[in-house]
């Protein structure tokens, strides 16, 4: 049983350690369990908006990238009710934005796609949205395709807490929230973004992508080519290296 | 100001100009001569008279609704030069942040509107109401004259019970019928620089039918105050839990636990904040409170401020109620100098409290207490993580109480007569009385305070309401009900409720009030967590289908799933209850979506209306290419 000093959660049926103050997200990483998330990374704060980390504490459904761990609370994060709600969650994103997976550049390294997969997802479900969502290819380094952004702050924490730019943030409300570069002229080339920004590389899908250097991994070297995303959920796919040799130079 | 000259900004730019809209004589603005573009100069004023000559980050909105208010939209310039003010401190915003803010806002407009701009309400109560007829009269009357005036939607404007009601340049005018139609139709043919709104049209009324303890209370000023001040500060809080005082706001979370909880923190400042924002559908009684009987409401804040320690206070009050401005400012005024406010508050040192009104800017969110506080930072308004909860750590940081405004009534009624008293009228738990909101399908709708014992079948005999078929309590996110639960008490225990009811005779279709319900969920959504951003989305287009009769089991499948998803995983309660008036009709009634499902194998389609958004991107797609 858990040593007298060092607290303990029960997650999927086994103990796990926490130090005061960490989520039951971080308690999980610390240990080595995957638990699914989209706005979640362990270098910046944490947000609780995507919703895909939801776990049963105790009974009752919690976000777990946002939820102290307790002493003693019992944590179940892949029981079907779960699975279930997850994936109802998963097919939300795809349907609210334009996810077109065949063409685009970071299919086999996009988390959302991944969880997809993982999650057995054969549909989408729900009736698409089909939003008019702009895209900003202004940068020269950088293209910002917003119909696959899922408004998940990343990016945004990023720029502010690693970057020390807030070069982006989101505005508007409701299905009208959208990803902004903060300047003037609202567009990236004018927001201090840079290609080696953090932000540039943490979005956990296709929305923010360098320009210049199109499908560097090859299909079968991808990081969900390799291992479900259950399996290396977290190695982030942006630390990822295929074989290199094998992609297409730039 | 020599860092803002520094970059060119056109203030006489033809596409960006401003122009003055009509001065109206109850509100406070100075009048300015009309047509004339905004200026620097008049920024300058603007920061110089409400914000001490340097315009904070956290005053940012409350900037905007001052720009709005007086020039009808807020224009590239204006917006850049906020962006420059601010930057000059240590906590930059760009431009494109502050239009981001005015995206959130239902009420700020970035791009030019006419002098003249009326939102139609749109509660399910103002379309019972016939407001559908005045909508089509006044798009008439925009086209017409589309520079002069502009007509557009907004949720539940708190005149439930004198609509079908409507704003006009943000001043209500409650209980539109033809006489007020001409009126404005005048005023735009005729577009003086002046309108006397209150000698033009009908005011607000109080229409209070029944009162009881706090709405029969005349507060002589102070002497809640003085009952407290004879016991030191923390003596307060047990009389509050003798009273068992819970939160009128719709929650009823106990107030003397939230109020220990932010006198324990230990903090340099703390703050009290009392929500106006009243946003519910069907709740109006603020309104009255504020209006009538606006002494307890803050003699109870400032009872806070002393028990708790806070010296700095807020009003967030909703921009729909924003008529009662004057009246709430000189209120406060006139408490400063009887020393009810201010510093040394009746002479007992330490005892400061000053008290400030901030603006909401319409959204529906902000009434969530985290998202006020973000609000009152002039922030859009996203529910905050908790922990920490507001009173460990709210506006700035600083613990922070929120309460409704009726809650502060209550805590000047126990100060005045004692916890015990206030909890000896009490019923199953729930203490003191509730003051609700009734409109809908009844002879006498309006404020009525009750005891806790009182049915929902004693209060539709009470309002005259007549062949029954259902009542929503507590609003959209309360609950929908069926004569079988008439007899039950509304009460903490029972039917909560903050105070709305709307009531629904046998001749209503009840799928409209639900889609009407799930629509204001919708636009209201923050956006921030994807099961209500989603959610709402999807709820809304489901029941759009089974409005036109394309819907299927599977979309009731759909509707279920969804229920269950956004009850559970939401961030917050506006999600979390966002799909309760499906959720109730479709247990309580299903034959209202069983009869909307199509009754073909096949589904009909109209290929042009289906394809004609796709049309429409792409002329819109060759118009750009073309350019
Ligand atoms: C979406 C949403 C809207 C709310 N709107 C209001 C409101 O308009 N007025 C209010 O007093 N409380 C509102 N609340 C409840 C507040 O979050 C908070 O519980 C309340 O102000 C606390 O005051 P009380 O304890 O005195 O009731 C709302 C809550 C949610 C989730
Ligand atoms: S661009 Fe990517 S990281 Fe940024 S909010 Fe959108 S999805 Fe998240
Ligand atoms: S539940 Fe809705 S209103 Fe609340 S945080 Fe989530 S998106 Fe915003
Ligand atoms: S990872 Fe927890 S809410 Fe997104």
């Amino acid at each position: 049983m858990s040593d007298q000093t060092i607290p303990c959660i029960e997650l999927n049926g086994k103990p796990i350690p926490f130090q005061a103050g960490e989520s039951i997200m971080q308690a999980a990483t610390q240990a080595g369990v995957y638990i699914p998330h989209l706005c979640h990374h362990p270098d910046v704060s944490p947000h609780g908006s995507c919703r895909v980390c939801i776990v049963k504490v105790n009974g009752r459904v919690k976000a777990s990238c946002i939820t102290p761990a307790e002493e003693g609370a019992v944590v179940e994060s892949e029981c079907d009710e779960i699975r279930q709600l997850r994936k109802r969650l998963i097919q939300m994103l795809f349907v609210e934005g334009n996810h077109f997976c065949p063409s685009c550049e970071m299919s086999g390294q996009c988390q959302l796609q991944a969880l997809a997969y993982d999650l057995n997802m054969l549909d989408t479900h729900f009736d698409h949205f089909y939003p008019n969502r702009a895209i900003d290819c202004t940068h020269p380094d950088i293209i910002l395709d917003r119909d696959r952004c899922i408004n998940c702050d990343l990016c945004v924490r990023a720029s502010a807490q690693i970057d020390n730019k807030q070069a982006l943030s989101l505005g508007g409300r409701g299905q009208q929230t959208h990803l902004q570069a903060n300047c003037e002229s609202g567009l990236l080339k004018d927001s201090g973004i840079e290609s080696q920004d953090k932000a540039m590389h943490i979005c956990p899908v296709g929305a923010l992508l360098p320009k210049n250097n199109h499908y560097p991994q090859i299909t079968g070297e991808r990081i969900y080519d390799k291992a479900p995303i259950s399996e290396v959920g977290n190695v982030r796919p942006e630390n990822h290296q295929g074989d290199q040799t094998k992609g297409p130079i730039s | 100001m020599e860092k803002v000259n520094k970059r060119q900004i056109n203030w006489i730019d033809k596409n960006n100009k401003m122009t003055q809209i009509p001065t109206l004589l109850c509100m406070t603005s100075p009048s300015v001569p009309y047509e004339i573009g905004l200026t620097e100069k008049h920024l300058n004023e603007l920061e110089a008279d409400h914000f001490n000559g340097q315009l904070n980050r956290k005053d940012l909105l409350q900037f905007l609704i001052a720009i709005q208010q007086r020039f009808g939209w807020i224009c590239k310039d204006a917006i850049a030069w906020c962006s420059h003010r601010i930057s000059q401190l240590e906590t930059g915003i760009s431009e494109q942040e502050i239009r981001g803010i005015i995206d959130f806002y239902s009420f700020l407009e970035k791009e030019a509107c006419p002098p003249l701009h009326l939102h139609l309400s749109t509660n399910v109560t103002d379309y019972m109401l016939g407001q559908q007829d005045h909508q089509a009269y006044f798009e008439t009357l925009a086209k017409e004259y589309p520079k002069r005036f502009r007509v557009t939607n907004t949720s539940c404007t708190g005149l439930c019970d004198q609509g079908p009601a409507a704003l006009l340049n943000g001043l209500p005018i409650p209980a539109l019928n033809n006489s007020i139609r001409e009126a404005i139709r005048k005023l735009v043919e005729e577009q003086p620089a002046k309108i006397d709104v209150a000698a033009t049209f009908p005011t607000p009324q109080d229409n209070i039918q029944l009162k009881d303890q706090l709405l029969n209370r005349q507060l002589q000023s102070g002497n809640a105050i003085k009952r407290v001040m004879t016991n030191p500060a923390e003596g307060f809080l047990g009389e509050l839990n003798a009273a068992r005082l819970r939160g009128r706001g719709g929650a009823g979370f106990p107030t003397g636990f939230k109020w220990q909880t932010c006198a324990d923190a230990d903090a340099s400042q703390k703050v009290v904040v009392c929500n106006a924002d009243e946003g519910e559908p069907g709740t109006f009684k603020d309104r009255v409170l504020l209006h009538s009987h606006i002494q307890q409401v803050i003699e109870g804040m400032t009872i806070a401020a002393r028990t708790v320690g806070a010296s700095l206070g807020f009003i967030y009050l909703r921009f729909e109620y924003q008529y009662l401005l004057p009246m709430l400012t000189a209120a406060i005024e006139e408490r400063v100098t009887q020393n009810l406010l201010g510093d040394a508050i009746l002479g007992e040192e330490d005892f400061n409290f000053h008290l400030h009104i901030h603006l909401g800017a319409g959204a529906y969110i902000c009434g969530e207490e985290s998202a006020l506080l973000e609000s009152l930072e002039g922030k859009r308004g996203i529910p905050r993580i908790r922990p920490p909860f507001p009173a460990q750590a709210g506006y700035l940081g600083y613990p922070t109480i929120v309460n409704n405004v009726e809650t502060f009534c209550c805590v000047a009624e126990v100060a005045l007569t004692g916890g015990a008293n206030f909890a000896s009228r009490q019923c199953e738990g729930s203490t003191g009385t509730k003051i609700h909101s009734i409109s809908g399908d009844c002879e006498r709708p309006g404020i009525y305070e009750l005891p806790f014992d009182t049915t929902v079948e004693d209060i539709l005999k009470l309002v005259g309401a007549k062949n029954t078929q259902a009542v929503q309590v507590g609003g959209p996110s309360g609950k929908l009900l069926f004569p079988e639960l008439f007899h039950e008490p509304v009460n903490f225990s029972h039917v909560s409720s903050g105070g709305s009811f709307m009531v629904f005779d046998e001749s209503r279709d009840l799928f409209n009030v639900v889609k009407n319900f799930t629509d204001f969920f919708h636009h209201e959504s923050c956006g921030f967590c994807t099961p209500c951003r989603v959610g709402c989305g999807v709820l809304s287009e489901t029941l759009d289908k089974f409005a036109k009769h394309h819907a299927s089991d599977d979309d009731i499948q759909h509707l279920r799933e969804m229920m269950e998803l956004m009850d559970v995983a939401s961030h917050c309660g506006l999600g979390q209850t966002a799909a309760h008036p499906v959720r109730f009709l479709l247990e309580g009634k299903p034959d209202f979506f069983k009869n909307k499902e199509t009754t073909d194998s096949v589904v009909k389609i109209d290929i042009h209306e289906e394809t004609s958004a796709a049309r429409e991107l792409h002329l819109a797609n060759a118009g750009e290419s073309h350019e």
